[in-house]
């Protein structure tokens, strides 16, 4: 399916969260939005994605 | 030194608190903050690039590996953590970024920013309150990036602030104190709060200024960052700041009009005595 991951329109099999973010390699510290809605890390084995949703996956960078 | 500032219950040493951002190099960097003398520095969260849509590696690109690099430093660095929520322009998106951050940092301590205007980055001040009101309620220790409005001070405060963060001018101008009259107003009205200048600060001397006139800290970035030597600019602000605060505390003179000698007068010699 089709999904939006940090903006940019992806293809990805897996359906469940755990599996989409391993799926695309995401690695180190992170934490993840769907559709603008923060998603715990404990929820990512029961969170599924639906087509057209919006993932976001931030990690940490330098800030003022 | 019993003359510590005290924020959300937890006491420093340092009343300078530094921004991790815009540094050469995540080496200067790491050497900047520790001349600083800081214990308290802020950091973000970005989208993590992947290599998913566009097929090309950019998990190990230069900017990735920067940003990794500069994490790692930080949490060498073993100080309070203050994630800011930059960028942000409501306050859903401030509460949803501020979740993201208290789980990959580990900290409710958040630098909460909404931004209501690109060309100054002027703090929004309705979602600012907004979003501080709902992140109290979720245990997030708020320190709000505001503007020297007394009235929108008063309005955090009711909210549940325990700490507020003027700006003294728009973010990375270095224009220094640009409305001491504000300032000066937020100071005389709200003492049962640490209050932080946070933003415009360019020069060392303007540090030392915010914390003579009563501020309990001060809150920069850019002014280290893009000095032409980071870490040897980090020492003079930590020096100014402390000069600063030791001149609060010892209290300034008043200001004349007039002269007044500094010399005793009695028992002069010689001169003007033929009148």
């Amino acid at each position: 399916m089709e999904v939006l991951v940090n903006g940019e329109t992806t293809q990805v099999n897996a359906t469940h969260l755990v599996e989409v973010l391993k799926e695309l390699g995401f690695e180190g510290d992170f934490a993840v939005a769907i559709n603008g809605e923060f998603v715990p890390r404990s929820m990512y084995a029961e969170q599924t994605l639906a087509e057209g949703n919006q993932l976001d996956v931030l990690s940490p960078i330098a800030g003022g | 030194m019993t003359d510590q500032l005290s924020l959300y219950g937890k006491t420093f040493d340092s009343r300078l608190l530094i921004g991790s951002a815009l540094y050469p190099s995540p080496a200067i960097m790491h050497e900047a903050v520790q001349a600083s003398g800081a214990e308290i520095i802020t950091l973000s969260l970005r989208r993590q690039m992947f290599g998913g849509g566009s097929g090309s590696d950019v998990q190990g690109s230069a900017e990735q590996r920067e940003a990794n690099e500069i994490w790692t430093y930080i949490q060498q660095m073993g100080l309070q953590l203050l994630p800011n929520t930059a960028g942000c322009k409501s306050a859903k998106e401030a509460i949803t970024l501020a979740e993201m951050s208290r789980e990959i940092f580990k900290t409710d301590w958040l630098k909460l920013e909404v931004i209501g205007d690109d060309y100054n980055l002027q703090p929004d001040p309705y979602g600012l309150i907004e979003a501080a009101a709902e992140l109290i309620k979720r245990g997030f220790k708020v320190l709000p990036y505001c503007t020297d409005d007394l009235v929108v001070c008063q309005k955090l405060l009711d909210a549940g602030c325990e700490v507020l963060m003027p700006w003294g001018a728009p973010i990375g101008t270095g224009q220094g104190l640009l409305n001491k009259y504000n300032l000066s107003s937020i100071r005389e009205r709200i003492t049962q709060v640490p209050l932080i200048i946070d933003a415009g600060i360019g020069a060392p001397s303007q540090a030392a200024e915010a914390l003579e006139m009563g501020f309990d800290a001060v809150l920069l970035n850019t002014a280290v960052a893009k000095a032409q030597e980071p870490v040897m600019m980090a020492k003079a602000f930590k020096t100014a700041v402390e000069a600063g605060r030791l001149a609060h505390n010892a209290g300034l003179m008043l200001k004349r009009q007039t002269a007044k000698p500094s010399t005793p007068t009695v028992g002069m010699p010689f001169w003007h005595q033929d009148k």
